[in-house]
């Protein structure tokens, strides 16, 4: 049996890989879209790539954010850093998530039309970028450092709500969540 | 449907392993825990191994009813360095259960870490083999305790646990006119960086308070206490611009019998983080769910697959534009047995040319 932290470490690489990858092809697709990289192969290639690695980003974030949780020292949020990974990468979860299911959901539809197609590879790039700053984060953590140090991001300041308008802002997004998936499977292209 | 619920709950379970049947090998942070984890080390006590390393405890002080005490405890041994992180146990007995020094009625007034815990978290500094902690602890009862040192450790993918022999004292009353600490008294234990600070004891049968303080590894520097009257004095310990512990005793002059307190730990240290952890989960979940109905409200909004789906959908137009403008002129003046109008408007001419090819 393997420890949390070293389990830790696994999902947390498989997490990054893929949330990379899939920003990558998100941004490639955009440009693709607006001719700036003139191939039709690759409008349909970055397509299936962003969305599958998105798919396997998504499936390795619990993991890695319950074992993060087991691993860190004392009782769980010792720092502000540890807050903030935990606030950017539920932010990135649910970008990821909502991208990905209105693709599985609303087909090639929300790809055909320039005004969905951009908020598509907005919301996939901002996922990437969110998983990267945590994985930053969490660099800044345990080592004292990381790449995007240049950047002087304040990891030490954390912004907490009152649970009141947490509880607003869930239950909002809950009435949303539930009339828009209700409105979605109601016209699956699946 | 039964397939994504049996994977639903592989899922979970995955997700269960991780969290719940693991260790701590971050540890649990500093509280006051029974022996064999509590809750603080291992899940599972069975797995543990004897650990080999070495665990030697000094008390000093008289104990004598509500006069503080100090125990100190050195680990050492190789087998510490293998993973480094200490867990160190101060308790009354060995049966896993109500054995805190709370529950053999002393008071913890200080620990070594800054607080007033039995249990204690540390880290072996890279090149060293031995970890120390220690308690300031007082009796609130005439009684007699045994005291012991637990640790848990890790190494070699196997959690070890030791435990000290027994070491016995005997809580003896107070004699007459010793000059000694009041019974309410109890020691400021942490303080920030930066700042000076006016540590106050409060005495009982005291004439003239010396106080020896040094901070950890050198050598030890006298003062005297100033008296603010009603058996209350006052030093000054000097400011510490980098985290560290400054140990002090009092010496106690009285009438009767003088006294040396144990000495008492003063820890200099940033404030630490303390965030309500429920308010963060909240907070996390309500981005999660926020940000996902956000996005699919406005992909949703923007998506074409509704009028797409017009496109295709032109059963209205068929019928309107084939719609026929009138209806052939009915047999006899009246229907025929069974037709309707509209039924007559579409299919009557073929009615009637069947009825022509009959009549042939």
């Amino acid at each position: 049996m393997i420890s949390p932290a070293t389990f830790h470490v696994i999902t947390t690489e498989l997490v990054v890989g893929s949330f990379a990858m899939a920003g990558l092809c998100f941004l490639l697709h955009a440009l693709c879209r607006y001719e700036l990289i003139k191939s039709k192969n690759m409008v349909s290639i970055t397509d299936n790539v962003a969305h599958f690695a998105l798919l396997f980003g998504i499936i390795a974030t619990p993991f890695a954010i319950f074992s993060g949780i087991s691993s860190s020292p004392g009782s769980g949020f010792s720092t502000p850093i540890l807050v903030n990974k935990m606030f950017l990468s539920m932010t990135g979860f649910g970008l990821a998530a909502a991208a990905l299911i209105s693709r599985w959901k609303m087909g090639n539809t929300i790809l055909a039309e320039k005004k969905s197609m951009l908020v598509q590879t907005f919301s996939g790039m901002a996922a990437s970028g969110l998983m990267l700053l945590t994985a930053s984060a969490g660099g800044s953590f345990t080592r004292g450092e990381s790449l995007l140090d240049i950047f002087s991001l304040p990891y030490d300041m954390i912004i907490l709500m009152p649970i009141t308008i947490s509880t607003i802002l869930l239950i909002s997004g809950l009435a949303s969540t539930t009339a828009v998936l209700w409105k979605i499977l109601g016209k699956s292209t699946v | 449907m039964f397939r994504r619920v049996r994977i639903l709950f592989v899922v979970v379970i995955l997700l269960s392993i991780s969290s719940f049947t693991q260790a701590n090998p971050g540890g649990v942070g500093d509280g006051v825990f029974d022996m064999q984890c509590g809750g603080a080390c291992h899940g599972d006590s069975s797995l543990n191994q004897t650990s080999s390393a070495f665990i030697s405890v000094q008390i000093e002080g008289s104990p004598y009813l509500g006069q503080p005490i100090s125990i100190s405890t050195v680990i050492s041994g190789s087998q510490l360095t293998y993973s480094g992180d200490l867990g160190v146990f101060l308790l009354t007995d060995t049966t896993g259960h109500s054995d805190t020094p709370a529950d053999a009625q002393w008071e913890i007034l200080s620990d070594s870490n800054g607080g007033t815990n039995n249990y204690l978290e540390g880290k072996l500094l890279s090149g060293e083999d031995n970890f120390s902690a220690s308690w300031t602890i007082k009796p609130t009862v005439l009684t007699t305790t045994t005291f012991y040192v637990s640790i848990h450790h890790g190494g070699d993918d196997t959690p070890y646990f030791g435990v000290s022999s027994g070491l016995q004292v005997e809580v003896l009353p107070i004699p007459d006119n010793l000059a000694r600490l009041s019974p309410d008294f109890t020691p400021q234990t942490t303080r920030p960086l930066g700042e000076e600070t006016f540590v106050s004891i409060a005495t009982e049968d005291v004439t003239s308070v010396e106080i020896e303080w040094k901070v950890e590894g050198s050598s030890s520097t006298t003062a005297t206490a100033n008296s603010l009257g009603d058996n209350m004095w006052e030093f000054i310990a000097p400011a510490s611009n980098q985290p560290s512990i400054i140990q002090w005793r009092a010496i106690l002059e009285g009438e009767g019998p003088s006294q040396t307190t144990p000495w008492f730990n003063l820890v200099a240290q940033e404030p630490p983080f303390e965030v309500d952890q429920t308010a963060v989960y909240i907070q996390s979940f309500a981005l999660f769910i926020f940000v996902f109905g956000l996005a699919l409200s406005v992909q949703l909004k923007l998506s074409k697959g509704e009028k797409t789906e017009k496109q295709w959908e032109q059963t209205d137009q068929v019928v309107q534009e084939n719609f026929p403008t009138e209806a052939p002129p009915l047999p006899g003046g009246q229907l025929p047995p069974g037709w309707t109008m509209e039924q007559w408007q579409w299919y009557g001419h073929e009615y009637l040319e069947e009825l022509e090819e009959g009549a042939q």
